[in-house]
């Protein structure tokens, strides 16, 4: 092994080879490979690396594919986001410029680049600088012709470390501090938490919550290997009312270092997963070690509270579960307690004090009580060659055996991820961006009890009773279908012939823009919603028992 | 001028220095009482551990740990009648307890009412305080899974001068018992800070029941001490706890792929119904038992019960036998299915739950091995089962802690030889076992005794 050189100032430097071309890209630190991509058909844009200008170890790792639109824009938002002083690695692979907007280009040219204003159509490029300081070299090769790519750039420079102290800030010695510095000292990309100068908070202090009755239940984080979405979801999940840090724990599907890093960051426990199995079947291999671990780290617990990496967490969530969570206990009907509607959109929910029964399971923040876990589904949860989703597989009826969940009608979840494993940018456009997450602190949720089994259906005969028929000769999709009046009870009937019989349903369902995938949201066959404020209740006939 | 008097100056003189005594021995009376005896000449080593036990329940107290005392030596001196919470007489010639001549006392502390922080080791280090501490894997995450966090504490070390006090802590698990980790000492470690082979817990992984606790005061200092002193240091003498092979099971998983028949499922839920009365019951009757035949397999080889396996097997010594145990189980809900052989041979119960049979073998101990009994009832045939010595463990399984024999590979090899991981789906108790020997015929007069089926 090479000793590493030692000039005059006795800092070591660093050995970086960039290496730029149509379809390889990789980046290679002191002999060591930090990045390197030649697989096909991915990896196509600006590849990023900043590395620590104290240690020279890696602190991040992007791609933006800037031959698409809108990439070169989340590229600006991390690269400002990014301490000063960081050692800045770019790369293109295949074609980095045809979205790269003059914006971009001008702040590439503002970090030292010579080229950035050129750059065009299958250009190779390199590129490593200082942010706010020196450029260490750049490689630019052109494109002949529209048809071919500029040849292979391989860049070679030197980057001298900094003394330690130079890549640190002087925050105050507090135990939240220190954790501080160790995570801003390995990553980057996460803000202002890294400021220098009034840094992010890391520790929020919400309002406790008189009588709270989930403080001792454990909650579960599920988590892949979205760091910045986790990061966001703590966040919230932190700053609501009564949250009980000491009992998250963070279950990681996988030995992803940045997740776990942002876990010790917001001091809380984390758990790392060797991962089993594929896709669908991974995730669920994943939930069901997550599930055990957390019943068995704390065997008092009679529930658990389930969270994902990709939802935030309403201000009242805790108070919501707080004023619900007895009826888990004592009504033997009911499968959970969930924060989702999934019809709740911006247009179609409106009382954050209402609560309805359904006969889907949302996930998206639930509570699962234990003995169900233990005694129902846990002895025969999937195994791992079985590739099936696993909030399908608990919404069959075999697992589900017609008990309902409590929802809110306003959801107190909003599920804010784009990339995963079922998720893609137009389905989250259409299905969840405008979902409704209510922001009132402290709702005092109306007659709970009512929410139990008998008591359910006498309240579903009194809003059945002073609902008006709607007149059902005009269109139901269009908004005059809906008189212009508030806070008023309608009733309308669609077809309905069997259970499963959900051609009607769908067709409204899409038209009103609510979820149209599967049937959702039911019970008995009657649909509760809101339109221009006032309450709907939509029946199916002859099935339904209310028709 | 007058002359002054001779008694007069005399008088003067004896009431001051008499008020100058009495001020001394005032100041003396209250300067002892405070903090004891610290600038005597006449400490002793005697005095140390008091000390050291007493800054360590200040620091303690401080911080808000719940901590109470497990010290087997000095609880064993301990008589009834000094449990109960007296006046704090001050240490003086009554120091019974913290004044002999040891290097430790052992203390407990419930993980799950404190929050770990760094600023114990920081309190114990300004209190004078050496301070170790160690950690380990947390084995609440083990299982069928592989799952790893980040280690927990599971033994502090509060070092002063010659003594120390040990601080374990205890985790509360599935199975409704808490469990202590052993104290394993890292490459890097100092090996003389302590001798650590003449402490009393850390030996080995150690389970316990829940103890209900008493705030007592002993030589002057309040703590807490499990109320039921005789029945807790009977646990210690047996707390050996043994954790699941799983990474061995995972690997018989893998050959062997899990039954996930509707069947299998319904099974392992009666047979986990079943373990769970039959604990209890065994329990109000004070029998000790422990898994055998395939239930301990099924334990040892893959963490479960062994979806074919028919029946929960026990095993029970022939000399905690109580022939109330058959009312007790009938009690329970179970109905006697059959009772074959006698107390002084080859007694074997067997009792009928839903679905599920309850075998209970009694095991006879000779001087080199022990062996349990079975019998033909048709052919009143006897078979003899035998298997090295063994001493019992505790372990988890299906969320209850039982008992297992410590030698498990052992006693497995014996009764299902060297291949026991390969699954065996017909088994005959006549023929199959390895260990199984003919052992004679019940005399035909005896039958009606030793050959009972309902």
């Amino acid at each position: 092994m090479e000793t590493p050189r030692r000039p005059q100032s006795g800092r070591k430097v660093l050995d970086i080879e960039v290496y730029s071309s149509r379809s390889k890209v990789y980046v290679a630190v002191d002999g060591t490979t930090v990045l390197e991509d030649e697989m096909r058909e991915q990896g196509r844009g600006i590849h990023v690396i900043v590395l620590n200008q104290a240690t020279g170890h890696v602190m991040a790792k992007r791609v933006f594919d800037t031959y698409s639109p809108h990439e070169d824009e989340a590229m600006v938002l991390f690269l400002n986001m990014v301490t000063r002083g960081r050692v800045l690695i770019f790369t293109i692979k295949d074609e980095g410029s045809f979205h790269l907007k003059e914006a971009a280009k001008t702040l590439l040219k503002g970090l030292g680049s010579q080229v950035s204003l050129s750059l065009s159509w299958r250009d190779m490029w390199t590129l490593v600088v200082k942010k706010g300081g020196q450029v260490y070299g750049e490689k630019h090769s052109k494109s002949p012709a529209l048809s071919t790519w500029g040849d292979p750039v391989l860049l070679k420079t030197e980057v001298q470390l900094t003394a330690s102290e130079d890549a640190e800030c002087l925050w105050s010695d507090t135990e939240m501090n220190r954790r501080r510095k160790i995570f801003c000292s390995k990553v980057e990309g996460y803000g202002s938490i890294c400021s220098c100068k009034d840094p992010a908070p890391i520790e929020f202090n919400p309002d406790p919550l008189a009588e709270n009755n989930v403080y001792d239940v454990p909650v579960a984080v599920i988590a892949g290997n979205r760091p910045n979405y986790l990061y966001r979801m703590l966040r919230s999940l932190l700053s609501a009312q009564g949250v009980n840090p000491h009992m998250i724990t963070v279950f990681i599907d996988g030995y992803y270092e940045e997740p776990m890093d942002v876990v010790e960051l917001f001091g809380l426990k984390g758990v790392q997963h060797t991962p089993i199995s594929i896709k669908n079947a991974r995730v669920s291999q994943h939930y069901k070690a997550s599930l055990t671990a957390t019943f068995n780290l704390h065997p008092d617990a009679q529930f658990a509270i389930v969270l994902e990496e990709d939802l935030d967490i309403s201000v009242d969530f805790f108070s919501f579960l707080s004023q619900t969570v007895h009826l888990l206990e004592e009504d033997e009907s009911l499968y959970c307690i969930s924060a989702w509607n999934d019809q709740g959109y911006e247009h179609t929910a409106e009382d954050p004090a209402l609560l309805y029964r359904v006969e889907s399971m949302p996930g998206l923040g639930w509570v699962l009580k234990k003995s169900l876990y233990k005694d129902e589904l846990e002895p025969k949860w999937p195994t791992p060659e079985k590739l099936w989703d696993w909030d399908m597989w608990m919404r069959m009826p075999e697992q589900r055996k017609d008990r309902e969940c409590i929802i809110p009608d306003v959801s107190r979840s909003y599920h804010f991820g784009i990339i995963g494993l079922n998720m893609n940018g137009y389905f989250h456009e259409v299905y969840f961006k405008k979902h409704k997450l209510n922001t009132v602190p402290n709702v005092q949720f109306k007659k709970v009890d009512g929410l139990k089994k008998d008591a359910y259906e006498t309240e579903i005969q009194r809003l059945l009773g002073e609902a008006e028929l709607l007149d059902h000769s005009k269109n139901p999709c269009e908004d005059s279908f809906i008189p212009d009046t508030e806070g008023k009870t309608y009733i309308m009937y669609i077809k309905m012939e069997q259970e499963a019989d959900s051609t009607t349903w769908t067709e409204l369902a899409k038209c009103l823009h609510v979820w149209d995938l599967d049937v959702r949201g039911n019970h008995k066959g009657l649909w509760r919603l809101f339109r221009k404020k006032n309450h709907i209740l939509v029946v199916g006939s002859p099935v339904s028992p209310y028709s | 001028m007058p002359r002054i008097n001779k008694s007069v100056i005399l008088a003067l003189l004896t009431v001051t220095s008499s008020v100058f005594l009495l001020f001394q021995l005032y100041y003396y009376k209250q300067y002892l009482s405070k903090d004891g005896v610290r600038n005597f000449n006449s400490l002793s080593a005697n005095d140390a551990q008091w000390q050291v036990v007493k800054k360590f329940l200040d620091l303690v107290g401080r911080h808000n740990l719940p901590v109470y005392l497990i010290d087997p030596l000095t609880l064993g001196l301990l008589t009834p009648h000094t449990q109960q919470l007296k006046e704090s007489d001050s240490k003086g010639p009554s120091c019974k307890y913290f004044c002999a001549l040891r290097e430790f006392t052992t203390f407990a502390l419930l993980a799950k009412l404190w929050k770990y922080d760094s600023a114990l080791a920081r309190s114990a280090a300004e209190k004078g305080f050496e301070f170790l501490e160690l950690r380990g894997k947390d084995p609440r995450l083990a299982g069928m899974d592989d799952l790893s966090g980040t280690e927990i504490p599971l033994h502090f070390i509060f070092k002063l001068q010659s003594h120390a006090v040990h601080l374990v802590v205890f985790y509360e698990r599935s199975g409704n018992y808490l469990w202590h980790g052993p104290l394993r000492l890292k490459p890097n470690m100092d090996r003389k800070f302590v001798p650590f082979r003449k402490l009393d817990f850390g030996h080995q992984a150690g389970a316990y029941d829940r103890p209900e606790l008493l705030l007592t005061s002993i030589d002057g200092l309040e703590m807490r001490i499990p109320k039921n002193v005789s029945r807790f240091l009977g646990e210690v003498a047996n707390s050996r706890f043994l954790e699941c092979r799983y990474k061995e099971a995972r690997a018989f998983y893998q050959l062997y792929p899990d039954d996930t028949s509707q069947e299998a499922v319904q099974f392992r839920k009666n047979a986990k119904t079943l373990l769970h009365l039959a604990a209890r019951t065994l329990s109000s009757l004070g029998m000790r038992f422990w898994l055998s035949s395939g239930t301990c397999l099924g334990w040892f080889r893959q963490c479960s019960v062994i979806p074919h396996s028919k029946d929960v097997d026990l095993g029970i010594w022939i000399k905690d036998y109580r022939s109330d145990i058959i009312p007790a189980f009938q009690r329970a809900g179970l109905s006697l299915k059959h009772k074959f052989g006698k107390e002084e041979d080859s007694l074997e119960l067997s009792f009928q739950a839903q679905d599920v049979k309850l075998d209970i073998f009694f095991f006879y101990e000779e001087e080199d091995h022990v062996w349990n009994g079975g019998t033909q009832a048709k052919s009143g045939k006897k078979f003899k089962y035998m298997f090295p010595k063994f001493t019992l463990c505790w372990t988890e399984l299906v969320e209850l802690k039982v008992q297992v024999p410590c030698e498990t590979m052992d006693y497995i090899e014996a009764n299902y030889g060297k291949s026991w991981n390969v699954p065996v789906k017909t088994w005959d108790w006549k023929s199959s076992p390895a260990n199984v020997q003919e052992n004679g015929v019940w005399p035909v007069g005896e039958w009606d005794e030793v050959i009972q089926v309902y």
